[in-house]
């Protein structure tokens, strides 16, 4: 299993599933934004100071804290 | 009047649409229970005629969000008989998915594939017919930019008013319906998702990826190396921008507002023998006021003009995501940043600008730091003070009030997120849009819709009080005043002979700026009083156009000159009565700047502040910057000249007292909760 945190620009990977300590509005909304599990995503670029980041998925592009993100689980 | 709820994701075009259908002509409102803006609008077409309500921006109906809980509420209130959702058709497939829940509210509803016009550039291929069949709700395909757009969205409405078809939602399967509490999100979204995708595929042809060109500006833009630079860049030109381009109207406005509501009212109920009391009350209340109140119209509107041109521009965003980590150190995302850059330049426009931070603790936050940016009302008072008894150093001294402005306000946020708001950032959801050209047009509608809101709701407070205090004032009530309150600034270095300096503080509590004014005249009292001269209406007016070309005319020697530190010869005479005020001391000077620097911001300030948090915390939040300011400028006079120690003890003890008491207040009275 990995974890958002440790991807790198350019690295792909898909979602697993959430955590459970995960903040239930927070994952609602990543839901919506359609990350929901066997979703493949990018990581395409961070900020000038390494976070937040930003991914592509479906077809859009979408940034989110790392660390937050956490509860996120996917495999590449 | 029947009603139509617009709603879609944030940045599919929603606000362009929303303009383009009603011709700019919008009202603004609030949501019941919360201070999100209600935008209302009205279509007047010879097929239709209806009130257009603009939903916030969401990507679902969920109740965990403000935004959605407010969208929700609203569609199921049985007021609006129709629903326009709009899309963006550059990104379907995550904007359907509104769209799939919107479809099971049972609203009338019209589905608006916006920008079309970027998705056939991108080669999207949209089969509407087929598109339209498998969705199961009528669709039509518009840009904003395109003539013939409205009246495509208003024929189709009106032809679909005349038929009876409500959407029939896709009922959820049972085992979804029935899924234990944990997985059921997962397995509902995914469902939705699921079915969106098979419509996808069937449907729509996929385009060329569209951030191939704003990838290319990233490249430089978000740069690991170039991207703070230009950050700061940008940022410095916005604030300058802001600054000046209004500081060439702000005389305007003073001037010919005050020509029209206090001496020209004052001369024609001079005329009608109106009673001294009334006039009073009416010009130097009422009228002052309305004349305050305007000159705060020039740098609200540029400030948002120009915020507007950024934000169309898509680099807004990018400045947020660029400066989210630091700003996280102090407990606020990286969109707060704007507000405490605009900070420098006025409060007003910058307490206004947090409206754009999504959650109300952020807002608290920003309201609470916010004054301590050295506002441009405050750097006359500065540089007045520091020329009469800093006349070597006089840079660095302003630079340190600066940064202690800066240092108190990071203090600030830091105390606040260690106490009240323990580890409860909202999380950080944002898209970076493409890259556009500047929208002029947009810019400038929002931007007076943003005044509009300001002059209706901040004018309410603000004028009253200014009212109340500009009568105080013409009777002549305050010396009394500041001779009264006098003692309580001995401690700092001010005499109680001194008690112009009080009135002093007292009447920057109208603007900063009138410290220096009020002092000037009071010092200088007797010598010469304004003669009252003959009113003319025609003279004032064509005084304030003129002020017009002399400051445009002045902003070129602002660039060589950005402080304005040189000083006029009056000036030599107001040294004088200042230094001999203050009794040559210049850690009272100091301290009077420090105690200045903090203390309650300009009540325009305040009024806006009340507007977007409440009453409560703003008298609050004056209450601690005020006694900060005052501890603050007693222990450094003390420790630097008056060596009273009891001074020194009772303001270290009260600077504690008073955060405790505020932090205890905050956890105990629930006001400062999060959503």
């Amino acid at each position: 299993m990995n974890r958002i945190i440790s991807l790198n620009p350019g690295d792909k990977a898909v979602v697993e599933r959430y955590a459970q300590s995960m903040d239930k509005a927070y994952k609602l909304k990543l839901l919506a934004l359609g990350l929901t599990p066997g979703t493949e995503f990018t990581l395409v670029k961070t900020s000038p100071f390494g976070d937040p980041i930003e991914i592509e998925l479906r077809g859009y592009r979408l940034s989110l804290r790392r660390h937050e993100a956490e509860g996120v689980l996917c495999s590449q | 009047m029947f009603t139509i709820a617009v709603a879609g994701n944030p940045n599919c075009g929603k606000s362009a649409l929303f303009n383009l259908l009603t011709d700019g002509r919008q009202k603004v409102g609030n949501w019941p229970g919360v201070t999100v803006d209600k935008k209302i609008g009205r279509i007047k077409h010879k097929n239709l005629d209806a009130k257009l309500v603009d939903l916030p921006g969401i990507y679902a109906l969920d109740a965990w969000s403000e935004d959605e809980r407010i969208s929700r509420d609203y569609l199921l209130s049985g007021e609006p008989e129709f629903l326009l959702n709009i899309l963006d058709s550059t990104n379907l497939e995550r904007n359907l998915y509104l769209t799939t829940i919107l479809q099971e509210m049972g609203v009338k509803m019209l589905v608006v594939l916006n920008m079309i016009d970027i998705a056939e550039k991108n080669r999207i291929g949209i089969n509407l017919e087929q598109f339209e069949k498998e969705l199961g709700s009528p669709v039509v395909a518009v840009s904003a930019l395109r003539a013939g757009s409205k009246s495509i969205i208003i024929n189709k409405i009106a032809e679909l008013l005349k038929t009876d078809n409500k959407p029939s939602p896709v009922p959820v399967p049972s085992e979804i319906e029935n899924a234990s509490e944990e997985n059921k999100d997962e397995l509902l979204a995914e469902w939705r998702y699921k079915r969106i995708e098979n419509i996808m595929a069937k449907t729509v042809k996929k385009g060329i990826s569209a951030y191939a060109q704003s990838d290319k500006i990233d490249r430089i833009v978000m740069n690991k190396f170039f991207g703070i630079p230009i950050f700061l860049l940008t940022m410095y030109l916005l604030f300058w921008l802001t600054i000046h381009v209004s500081g060439v109207f702000i005389d305007f406005f003073d001037i010919a507002f005050g020509a029209i509501f206090v001496d020209g009212l004052r001369y024609v109920l001079t005329n009608i023998n109106t009673p001294e009391v009334i006039i009073s009350i009416l010009a130097d209340g009422v009228g002052a006021g309305i004349q305050t109140l305007s000159t705060f119209l020039p740098i609200t509107f540029s400030l948002f003009f120009f915020i507007g041109l950024l934000e169309s521009s898509g680099y807004m965003a990018r400045a947020a995501f660029v400066m989210d980590k630091v700003m996280r150190t102090m407990g606020l995302p990286g969109k707060a940043f704007i507000p405490m850059l605009i900070g420098f330049g006025c409060s007003v426009p910058a307490i206004m600008a947090t409206r754009n931070l999504e959650n109300k603790r952020d807002r608290i936050l920003s309201v609470f730091m916010v004054p301590f940016m050295s506002c441009g009302a405050r750097l006359p008072v500065y540089i007045l003070f520091t020329a009469a008894f800093f006349p070597s150093n006089a840079q660095n001294v302003i630079f340190a009030l600066y940064v202690i402005g800066i240092v108190l306000a990071v203090a600030t946020g830091l105390l606040l997120k260690g106490t009240v708001y323990k580890g409860s950032l909202a999380p950080f959801i944002m898209e970076l849009p493409q890259y556009h050209t500047p929208q002029i047009k947009g810019a400038a509608i929002n931007a007076m819709f943003r005044l509009k809101a300001f002059i209706k709701k901040s004018g309410r407070i603000l004028i009253p009080i200014i009212a109340i205090l500009g009568v105080l004032n013409s009777v002549g009530v305050l010396p009394a005043v500041g001779k009264s309150i006098a003692p309580v600034f001995s401690p700092i270095g001010i005499s109680e002979e001194n008690w112009q300096a009080s009135v002093g503080l007292f009447s920057g509590l109208f603007a900063k700026e009138s410290i220096i004014g009020t002092m000037n005249s009071l010092y200088s009292q007797g010598a010469e009083k304004e003669e009252d001269e003959e009113f003319s209406l025609v003279e004032k007016l064509g005084e304030a156009f003129v002020s017009i070309a002399e400051n445009a005319k002045a902003l070129g020697e602002k660039i060589k000159d950005p402080l304005g530190f040189e000083l006029s010869e009056e000036d030599a005479s107001l040294f004088e009565n200042i230094r001999k005020a203050f009794n040559n001391s210049s850690a009272a000077a100091f301290a009077f700047l420090l105690f200045v620097l903090l203390y309650v911001p300009c009540l325009s300030a305040v009024a806006v502040a009340a507007r977007e948090v409440g009453v409560v915390l703003v008298l609050l939040q004056s209450l601690y910057s005020t006694t900060l300011g005052w501890c603050l400028a007693v222990i450094f006079y003390q420790l630097v000249e008056g060596h009273s120690v009891p001074s020194i003890v009772a303001a270290a003890l009260i600077l504690p007292a008073m955060v405790l008491g505020i932090v205890f207040y905050a956890r105990k009275s629930g006001r400062f909760s999060r959503s």
